[in-house]
């Protein structure tokens, strides 16, 4: 079979374009370290690759926002933690002016130290962070308790949900915890501090159950708030392991093997020196030089 | 009987002459493409006696591979059609999917985050302004993408008169040669350089638009003629846009040519624009769905001033891409579910950040995610890519071996030419001698005599 000059050289070139071509993906692949840039090298990995990024983007963005209701549900249940210090404090002061040896003038210093309680209590109902209150419902914006303790906020709460569908409430009815300035906590140590400034023992005494009653309320509270830290906590945890789960799963779907990448440009690159060298010996080669 | 000598021998030097400088027209040829290597066909020279009295040049043949020259054509066009596909199809899927700057389902987690984090701080203005400022970057990338895929599909579309003008150039030129060879074959030649002309027009041809032609240099595509004879009929284009179509102009009206029926770069230009104008249709409805889900929810919602029924973007009644409503701020944005929930429930914003999860909101993917919805755009299309660069190849590889074959064929092998040229040559030194030999032999009887 004839082989003409013509087809040898393109033969050379196809086979050197060829060659190139699979350099530059070789050197494109180690250079970037991936395999899979754009959807055509590889649509089924391309497409998963995407899904992973889009659930690290919202596994990210969970961890934030986990980190940002942490610090909060932490500041609420600090804040409870000190009403139901101050609620005990209170109860060790009512048991004390409800004691029949406690004459008036003590009873009315009693009263005074129910009404620091009473405004520490108050405090921390009108907590705020980042900007919004916490005990105010949905009325976030508003300062829920004035200093006589009525309530401005609702019964309203709000709750974030994470896309691994956990739920965190951030928001709570600062009414039911504390009560106002004639019901639960709050109305209970107003009743307290007006009977003590009397010196009415018997009043005194009725407040007792009421303070241990909001005590509970307080403990409950304090329970709903530590679910909502450990699922946050929980939260914080599994999103850091999802994290690195899915990039490794998004490496190791787009990512190239560096060790056979680097393998392969070699392999290529001697290739490619073999059909250059191919190509300076064809000069040689046809009888018009042995001829001459 | 009286023999001739110096006649036989005059005979050898004509064949050898003929002989090289048919070797000599192949070896300065042999780097020409679309040359076809030629030799020289010699007979005997019969005596009266059936004895041979020398040799005749009985022609000048041209190698010829017609079956071959028709695969090369027909992968020619397949590689020009497939290049002219990818060219396109590549530069939409790096329009689509642009790697680290983020494609459109990037931009849409980033929106459904911001409203996560809205439902978390429904009253916080710096939150209500991040989402606004997400759901702005989702309408803008969409417009992006929509915009350049209508630019990449206007520039392909911009190429067709052109090749069509190519067209029509080569195929005045096919049938001027084919009626120079006509007459060149009346007087008694080969027309061989004519042919090989001739060839590498149609390949052209046939690399422009799939044209093949038979050995008497009819050229036609898909049925439809485009040189007849020394005639060539002119292609044009009719209509515009997306009915862009061609047509063969006939001496009585015209014939219309169906996409299907061409071939090479001209249908792959026409099919690249098609395939690109469809990815770009399919993204405007699924950002079109993203936004229609996200305007319902929205509109179910309240703003801080208490206002609903305000639609989060703006979608355009002709399915191109779409727009944030200019109207939106940070006061009418509906992250509450109630009036009475204002300011801190953020239920709808949950309820929209939910649609992340929900199945079907993209209508054409009725089991999908609308992450996954574009992932599946996404990877359709990069199969389209893939194909076609996959089917690009493998025209190129099927063309070199074709190639190779039909060089073996009608290719020139200098070391082949050059074996030849030193057998012309003996001839041309022996029937030199022979000549020599028959003169001297008659000097010698004259002087003898």
């Amino acid at each position: 079979m004839i082989v003409p000059d013509l087809t040898l050289f393109d033969s050379l070139a196809f086979s050197l374009d060829q060659t190139t071509s699979n350099l530059q993906i070789a050197e494109q692949q180690l250079a970037t370290g991936k395999r899979v840039i754009q959807p055509s090298d590889d649509p089924v990995a391309y497409t998963e690759a995407q899904l992973s990024n889009q659930q690290q983007s919202a596994v990210s963005n969970d961890l934030l926002l986990a980190q940002q209701a942490q610090g909060r549900l932490a500041t609420v249940d600090n804040a409870l933690a000190n009403v139901s210090s101050a609620v005990n404090s209170a109860l060790v002061s009512a048991t004390q002016g409800a004691d029949g040896s406690v004459d008036p003038a003590q009873m009315k210093l009693i009263g005074g130290q129910i009404q620091g309680i009473l405004d520490q209590v108050i405090t921390a109902a009108d907590l705020q962070y980042a900007g919004s209150h916490a005990f105010a419902g949905n009325q976030v914006l508003t300062t829920p308790f004035n200093p006589l303790g009525a309530y401005a906020g609702d019964s309203g709460t709000n709750s974030v949900t994470f896309s691994d569908g956990t739920k965190l409430q951030l928001s709570f009815d600062g009414k039911s915890i504390f009560g106002d300035n004639t019901t639960g906590l709050i109305g209970t140590l107003s009743s307290l501090m007006t009977a003590l400034n009397a010196g009415n023992k018997a009043a005194v005494s009725a407040t007792l159950p009421q303070l241990q009653a909001a005590l509970q309320t307080l403990v409950q509270s304090r329970s709903l708030v530590g679910i909502n830290l450990n699922a946050a906590s929980n939260l914080l945890n599994s999103s850091n392991a999802e994290l690195t789960i899915l990039q490794t799963a998004s490496d190791s779907l787009v990512g190239v093997d560096v060790a056979q990448a680097a393998m392969h440009q070699q392999e290529t690159l001697l290739q490619q020196q073999a059909l250059v060298s191919l190509g300076t010996s064809f000069g040689k080669l046809p009888l018009v030089n042995i001829l001459a | 009987m009286s023999v001739n000598l110096s006649s036989i021998g005059l005979s050898g030097i004509s064949a050898a002459e003929a002989g090289i400088a048919a070797i000599e027209s192949n070896i300065t040829n042999a780097s020409n493409p679309n040359y076809s290597a030629e030799s020289v066909i010699l007979g005997v020279r019969d005596g009266p006696l059936g004895e041979g009295t020398g040799v005749n040049v009985l022609g000048t043949v041209r190698s010829e591979a017609p079956f071959l020259a028709t695969q090369i054509n027909s992968t020619s066009s397949s590689q020009s059609y497939n290049a002219a596909f990818s060219q396109v199809a590549t530069l939409a899927e790096q329009i689509v999917a642009p790697g680290a700057q983020g494609d459109l389902s990037q931009a849409l987690q980033s929106l459904f985050n911001a409203f996560t984090n809205l439902s978390a701080q429904p009253a916080d203005a710096t939150v209500r302004a991040s989402a606004i400022n997400a759901a702005a970057q989702f309408a803008q990338v969409d417009q992006n993408i929509s915009l350049n895929l209508g630019r990449a599909v206007a520039d392909q579309r911009s190429q067709i008169s052109n090749i069509v003008t190519q067209v029509n150039e080569l195929s005045g030129q096919i049938a001027q040669l084919n009626g120079q060879i006509v007459a060149v074959q009346a007087n008694g030649q080969n027309g061989g350089a004519l042919k090989d002309q001739r060839d590498g027009l149609v390949v052209q041809l046939a690399n422009l638009i799939g044209a093949s032609a038979d050995s008497n240099g009819n050229v036609s595509v898909g049925g439809v003629p485009l040189v007849s004879g020394s005639s060539a009929l002119t292609l044009s284009t009719t209509g515009s846009g997306s009915s862009l179509g061609l047509q063969v102009v006939l001496s009585k009206g015209s014939m219309q040519v169906q996409l299907g029926q061409i071939g090479g770069q001209l249908a792959g230009v026409f099919a690249g624009a098609a395939s690109v104008e469809q990815l770009q249709t399919r993204i405007d409805a699924y950002a079109t769905s993203v936004a229609t889900a996200f305007n319902g929810q929205h509109q179910a919602g309240f703003g801080l001033d208490g206002s609903t029924g305000n639609p989060l973007f703006l979608i355009s009644g002709l399915g191109g891409p779409i727009g944030i409503n200019p109207a939106i701020n940070t006061q009418n944005l509906a992250a509450a579910a109630s009036a009475a929930g204002l300011p801190g429930d953020g239920s709808n914003a949950t309820a929209i950040a939910a649609l992340a999860n929900s199945l079907g909101v993209d209508p054409a993917y009725p089991g999908s995610t609308l992450g996954q919805a574009f992932g599946q755009i996404e990877s359709d299309f990069g199969t389209t890519v893939q194909n076609a660069a996959n089917n690009q190849q493998q025209a190129a590889a099927s063309l070199q071996s074709l190639s190779q074959l039909k060089g073996s064929i009608t290719g020139v092998s200098l070391n082949d030419q050059l074996t030849h040229l030193v057998q012309f040559q003996n001839l041309l030194q022996a029937s030199a001698r022979a000549v020599q030999t028959a003169n001297d032999l008659t000097t010698f009887l004259i002087q003898e005599l």
